[in-house]
């Protein structure tokens, strides 16, 4: 029962789609740039978001996504295809992330989870500052408060939720990415949904301000 | 985390999976039943799943990376021809590289080695006190064969009896 999304059949549409990319990946083997530029531009949106959320930084984004294509380029022909190449494509650009972090000797960020509710507050009117606060309607104060609950979360729950619910992959993708167990991911999701809710109630607290979806549909 | 714990104490642990397969829409028939059954029994459970929920349809309001573009495909084309323009590492390279800091290293430490050798076994004053001494070593036994019991504390000390001792023997 744990593992149903990997025992699960593929659907017939899934199936050519795999095909399709295998001959793809058997051209660009053989050194079909045509065929490489076609992969490149079917993964370019997932491997581009991945590291954005990976990265959780705007500068570099589109030079380590570049980067991640030249390394697959030159690594093609080792690739055995026993995998998914979508799979062996996402962990090369993980991995170029976390090199890319430890290269550059990221300082952990500090997390509004370690503040307490009046330094949370603080930093509210500050922030608040900056930004226009007429004129902003409904949608857009929800996204704007979704974001900066998001910042509160803990890296590794930001990065599973947004990777899961906002850039499309499936639990499996990211067990088989991130090297972890397809439970531990779904305990992990699970748990992260909750936190994010705690986030914005404490969020909410600390401001005086109820934002977000929570505040209306609040069960007892 | 207290925030966090508080969370992770409200739904069973053994609950957690089917809780988020049953989110996701992933849940087998049979397995639906008996968590729903559960849902019903469990406050904390059924308090976290509506959580959850609540936080999935808010984080659908987050927007997808957009896409680079076709501009984006164009630079990763542009550097995959400049890198097969360029000649291709040998597979020597690495050790050769290697072997290079290794020498570097082995140079640099026979020169400290050999430094040390001209420098640091020299005496600071290179007088002829090295065969001072061990002519006077060799007086001493003579005076220590005489039945001189006294050790001199100095060397001025020894150079005087080491002269008595030739007077004597003259």
């Amino acid at each position: 029962m744990a593992a149903t999304a990997s025992a699960m059949p593929l659907p017939l549409g899934a199936r050519e789609k795999g095909q399709e990319e295998r001959a793809l990946v058997q051209r660009a083997q053989k050194g079909d740039e045509r065929a490489f530029e076609q992969l490149v531009r079917q993964h370019q949106q997932r491997v581009f978001g991945l590291v954005a959320r990976v990265l959780h930084r705007q500068d570099d984004v589109e030079d380590i996504a570049q980067q991640v294509f030249l390394k697959v380029y030159l690594s093609l022909s080792r690739f055995d295809q026993r995998a998914a190449f979508s799979t062996w494509l996402y962990k090369i650009a993980v991995n170029e992330c976390w090199d890319h972090l430890r290269k550059k000797k990221v300082r952990p960020l500090l997390y509004e989870s370690d503040l307490s509710e009046e330094q949370v507050s603080q930093l509210d009117g500050i922030a608040a500052l900056g930004r226009p606060t007429e004129g902003l309607d409904a949608h857009a104060e929800t996204k704007d408060t979704l974001e900066r609950v998001l910042e509160i979360l803990p890296e590794q729950d930001r990065q599973l939720l947004l990777l899961k619910e906002v850039e499309g992959f499936s639990v499996q993708e990211l067990a088989d990415i991130l090297g972890l167990n397809v439970n531990t991911v779904k305990v992990r999701l699970f748990r992260a949904r909750g936190r994010i809710m705690e986030a914005q109630r404490r969020r909410a607290g600390a401001s005086g301000l109820v934002k977000g979806p929570s505040a209306t549909e609040r069960k007892p | 985390m207290n925030a966090e714990n508080d969370f992770a104490n409200c739904a069973c642990p053994e609950y957690e999976v089917m809780l988020e397969e049953y989110l996701e829409g992933t849940l087998e028939n049979g397995a639906v039943r008996r968590l729903n059954e559960h849902l019903k029994l469990c406050d904390g459970c059924s308090h976290a799943f509506a959580e959850a929920t609540e936080a999935s349809m808010w984080l659908r309001q987050a927007e997808r990376t957009p896409d680079p573009g076709p501009a984006f495909t164009h630079m990763v084309m542009t550097r995959v021809r400049t890198q097969e323009s360029e000649p291709r590492a040998s597979f020597w390279e690495p050790f050769v590289s290697l072997a290079w800091k290794f020498a570097t290293t082995a140079a640099l430490a026979l020169v400290l080695m050999l430094a040390y050798a001209v420098h640091g076994t020299n005496p600071a004053s290179p007088d002829n006190s090295v065969a001072a001494t061990v002519s006077l070593q060799g007086d001493m036994q003579e005076i220590l064969v005489a039945g001189q019991s006294t050790v001199p504390a100095t060397r001025s000390d020894m150079v005087r009896m080491v002269t008595e001792s030739d007077n004597a023997q003259q």
